[in-house]
């Protein structure tokens, strides 16, 4: 940046001013994404500004101030998947407490068919196509793709999540390839995503000695990437280090009939998992308070009514808002019904809802026609973020 | 009575302001708790016009938030001031001449007012094509066709 010249410009009563060029960053990092992308052909200098590292932290640090939902909708009959993102919540100029916001199409899964979401991180998003073993990671920002190299796991049923690493300032992939289920063994391998520097799969040791049959749910937090083993402990990787270590998960009540659902979330800077009984209307929200004395807190709320007009059996809660609300979505979008999230806030016990628009009855669906069901997945805490790895 | 703050324009007219619509600036709050802003304040990079408009956008907003507080009650849950009324006058303040709209801005970089350097920013920028760019803010294009044509290849959907 030091070697920019000042840009002279003709302001007011023809007087000549200078505009110093930290206004010119200072007003490039006001634009959305699409408009810095278009603007790069503006010149040389505003090129390797918008591209340069200091710029793309400015920009994301702003995006934080403003998270967004990320939506991927898969539409069975097309065979095709969409990623489409939302404001997380808007103060718009709408009177009522009702709130809708508009979704946004963002980019469509280069790989045909049922692609599975492997994780999402700083406006990163790891998906994995179900069929095969295809990994890619998209940046719906950007519109980059980085497709990782074919991972061979001879047969066996191969499962991904994708971490970062604040300190390196890297992206990895972890992939655990699975035995069968009795032995109870599997090799886990790390690869770190770059479209510049050669990518490869390196084996890495887990010297704790402990194994697990399954897999289920995700979140990185502070650099470290959390999933469940077996609904009895959770793995513990250090995205730096590729150190592997477990945590046990408290027992959890007899209650619990559909734990396939628990997830993690990172709830206000700590893990946390929730679980939900459905016939007792209950859900437990559990935080991780002390991951060195491994100490949970735990906080029950009965599911308002409000919920019963999302589909029930498919209720997810996905994370947390901006506001410390817990977001629970139905996982499926009908192409006759609005689209609606419900953010619940455990402290005050208030639940709203807030309409996704622009999916289903934007231009989109024109082009599509759709007529069945949608997968949908819905996370908050999605970041724009301009940088190409 | 409350202070008055006196600024000078570049063309040397004298403009009084109360201390509340002053602090608007943030340079100007730094300036009046060092406490130099006796005999006036020189503002030489800043016209006349530009300046009226300064001090009205300044004025508009201390009320604005001066009646929000009156109103706290009428926040929603979240906290979201959903005041209508002032983002209507702010998307009326700047249909201004380009000229003027960029004097604006560089006077809230100078002066450090974020809300109207971003209303500024936005406003000057919206809907602008790489052409209209270059003009606002003359920049030679340094580019060569072939050079231009491949980056615009490679954002091509931003242009869609």
């Amino acid at each position: 940046m030091e070697d920019s010249q000042p840009c002279l410009v003709h302001a007011g009563n023809s007087t000549t001013t200078t505009i110093p060029f930290d206004l010119i960053i200072e007003i490039l990092s006001l634009l959305p994404a699409k408009s810095l992308f278009r603007f790069q052909s503006v010149s040389k200098q505003w090129f390797s500004t918008i591209r340069s590292k200091f710029f793309v932290d400015l920009f994301q640090t702003r995006s934080k101030s403003r998270p967004r939902l990320l939506l991927s909708l898969y539409l069975r009959d097309a065979e095709e998947q969409f990623i489409f993102s939302a404001p997380e919540h808007t103060y718009d100029d709408d009177k009522s407490s009702s709130t809708s916001v508009m979704a946004r199409y963002d980019m469509s899964i280069s790989a045909p068919g049922y692609n599975v979401l492997y994780g999402a991180v700083n406006g990163f998003v790891c998906f994995k196509k179900f069929s095969c073993n295809t990994i890619a990671v998209y940046n719906p920002t950007t519109r980059q793709i980085v497709k990782l190299p074919d991972f061979t796991p001879n047969g066996r049923y191969m499962h991904a999540r994708l971490g970062y690493d604040p300190v390196e300032d890297q992206y990895k992939v972890l992939c655990v390839k699975m035995f069968d289920h009795k032995r109870q063994q599997q090799e886990h391998f790390v690869c770190t995503v770059s479209s510049s520097q050669k990518q490869e799969w390196r084996k890495i040791e887990n010297l704790t000695g402990d194994t697990y049959g399954y897999v289920c749910g995700e979140t990185c937090i502070d650099g470290v990437l959390y999933y469940g083993a077996e609904h009895s402990r959770i793995v513990r990787f250090d995205v730096r280090s590729e150190k592997i270590e477990f945590i046990k998960i408290p027992k959890l009540e007899s209650y619990i009939s559909h734990t396939y659902m628990s997830i993690f979330i990172n709830y206000k800077g700590k893990l946390a998992g929730v679980d939900y009984s459905l016939t007792k209307k209950l859900m437990t929200l559990r935080v991780l308070e002390d991951a060195e004395k491994q100490e949970w807190s735990s906080m029950k709320c009965v599911l308002p009514s409000k919920w019963e007009d999302l589909r029930e059996t498919h209720l997810m809660c996905r994370g947390v808002i901006h506001t410390g609300e817990l977001m629970v979505d139905s996982g499926l979008l009908d192409s006759s019904k609005p689209f609606y999230v419900c953010y619940y806030d455990f402290n005050k016990k208030i639940i709203r809802k807030v309409e996704i628009l622009g999916m289903k009855d934007g231009d989109f669906r024109h082009i599509h026609g759709t007529k069945y069901w949608i997968w949908m997945l819905c996370f908050p805490g999605h970041i724009e973020n301009i940088r190409f790895l | 009575m409350s202070k008055k703050i006196i600024f000078e324009s570049s063309e040397g007219e004298s403009f009084e302001v109360d201390e509340a619509v002053a602090l608007e600036c943030q340079t100007i709050k730094n300036m009046i708790e060092d406490d130099c802003t006796d005999g006036g304040i020189p503002l030489a990079n800043v016209n006349s016009a530009t300046l009226t408009k300064v001090i009205d956008y300044c004025k508009k907003h201390v009320e604005a938030a001066a009646a929000a507080e009156a109103n706290a009650g009428d926040k929603d849950i979240y906290g979201a001031n959903k005041d209508i009324e002032l983002k209507t006058w702010d998307e009326e303040f700047v249909k201004v001449d380009q000229p003027l709209l960029f004097d604006l801005m560089l006077a809230a970089n100078f002066l450090i007012i974020p809300g109207l350097l971003d209303l500024t920013c936005k406003t000057m920028m919206r809907g602008k094509t790489v052409l209209q760019i270059r003009e606002i803010f003359h920049i030679k294009k340094d580019y060569t066709d072939a050079e231009e044509a491949e980056v615009r290849k490679e954002n091509a959907w931003a242009f869609e």
